[in-house]
């Protein structure tokens, strides 16, 4: 299974950050990155977008650098499967009611003050991990961005109402979380149901 | 007897050729039928109204026929040509006495129940959005929506045992697709095995469709 990678993206972290060095002690040191610049952070993430990643990001940046906020909508624009956990210096309270409901409303996993205790930290990266291993949308990912370039690229099915999708068309319906995205992870979760039912299949292949 | 109607929109710019295509695929069947008389009525786009149905068609009014329609579709609708074909709200009475068989999507909901309101024999077509196969796959959705009715016409079976072997061949399909380690199309074709509507008269046999 392909590890977890951890991005975090915060300008007042270092390589020597408590948080920076237990996470690679648990993860390894090639699965997490620290970004102290949101935009190479932002970059890191569009480029990175078939990878199970969960991204620990501060709301505040200075420097004209994008806000924690506009990386979260760049974010929410490709994909929802990226999961996202919001740092801030200061108590939740602070957040703008607007830039909460939109982070609320397109799934941010979780808040968390950035003087709370490491452990709770790491226990929401973990259950962010335990989350991205299991989901449906996260695996169908996967499992499409391990397909042949060629085959990716080839049209490989069509609505009824018409439209032609490539598997590549496909991963960024299923990001998307699009009406044909959905019914196709509810179309694999009936398949598993199915399998596990009729126990006719060696599912640990 | 069996008066066999097949209406389809080979016009439909993005799906005009699988239609087309599924409907050869159903016309090659029943060319092949040994012993049983039939007639079929092709019905394409430019013809898929209901002025040209109660006109050129009006011998089928009050006898037992066999309806297929390859179109898009609404939950109250068929589609074709870019108008309504079929449509809740009409005076369906036509086609009491049909076994109506479509892939259309949706049409299942609100169409479906409706002809049979009007004593249309049995319907079997879809409820959801369903989506079909292709490249190299597309003959397997053609075969998959065909299989039911191309069931009914060559054995000796009612049609719910039709549609039973329907989604039987839908379940045969999944589980090649699976050994071939493609579990994306594997889960278009449960989408559209559970999509399925089976309405109306389940004893049907073609024995029930014969005419004079």
């Amino acid at each position: 299974m392909e590890p977890v990678k951890i991005l975090i993206i915060d300008d007042n972290f270092t390589e020597d950050e408590p948080l920076v060095v237990i996470l690679k002690e648990k993860y390894g040191n090639e699965n997490v990155v620290l970004k102290t610049s949101s935009s190479e952070g932002l970059q890191y993430i569009m480029d990175h977008l078939t990878s199970k990643l969960i991204v620990l990001l501060d709301l505040h940046f200075v420097n004209d650098e994008p806000s924690g906020i506009d990386v979260f909508k760049a974010i929410r624009e490709e994909t929802s499967l990226v999961y996202v956990i919001v740092m801030t210096a200061n108590p939740t309270s602070s957040i703008s009611q607007n830039d909460f409901i939109e982070m609320v409303n397109n799934n941010a996993m979780a808040f968390i003050e950035s003087s709370e205790d490491i452990d709770k930290k790491i226990a929401l990266v973990d259950k962010a991990a335990h989350q991205l291993d299991t989901r449906v949308d996260s695996v169908l990912e996967q499992w499409i961005s391990k397909r042949p370039n060629n085959e990716r690229k080839r049209p490989y099915l069509t609505t009824r109402s018409g439209e032609t999708y490539s598997l590549n068309d496909l991963i960024i319906e299923i990001r998307k979380e699009t009406n044909l995205g959905k019914k196709i992870e509810k179309g694999i979760i009936q398949l598993a149901i199915d399998l596990l039912s009729k126990g006719n299949e060696k599912l640990d292949d | 007897m069996i008066e066999i109607v097949v209406a389809y929109d080979e016009r439909d710019k993005k799906l005009g050729d699988y239609f087309e295509s599924c409907k050869n695929d159903l016309i090659a069947t029943i060319e092949q039928l040994g012993g049983i008389k039939n007639t079929i009525s092709e019905i394409p786009a430019k013809k898929c109204n209901r002025a040209y149905i109660d006109i050129a068609l009006k011998h089928l009014k009050e006898i037992s026929f066999l309806i297929i329609a390859y179109m898009h579709g609404t939950e109250s609708q068929l589609i074709a040509n870019n108008g309504a074909f079929v449509q809740v709200g009409d005076d369906n009475s036509f086609f009491k006495y049909s076994l109506f068989y479509t892939n259309s999507c949706l049409c299942g909901k609100l169409l479906g129940p409706d002809l049979i309101t009007h004593q249309c024999h049995t319907f079997i077509g879809f409820d959801e959005e369903i989506s079909a196969l292709l490249g190299d796959n597309k003959d397997i959705s053609i075969k998959c929506d065909n299989f039911g009715i191309t069931a009914f016409l060559t054995q000796d079976i009612t049609v719910f045992e039709a549609y039973d072997q329907m989604r039987t061949n839908y379940s045969q399909e999944i589980t090649k697709m699976l050994s071939l380690g493609d579990i994306l199309s594997a889960g278009v074709l449960v989408n559209a095995r559970e999509a399925l509507v089976f309405l109306g008269n389940k004893d049907l046999k073609k024995e029930g469709l014969f005419n004079e």
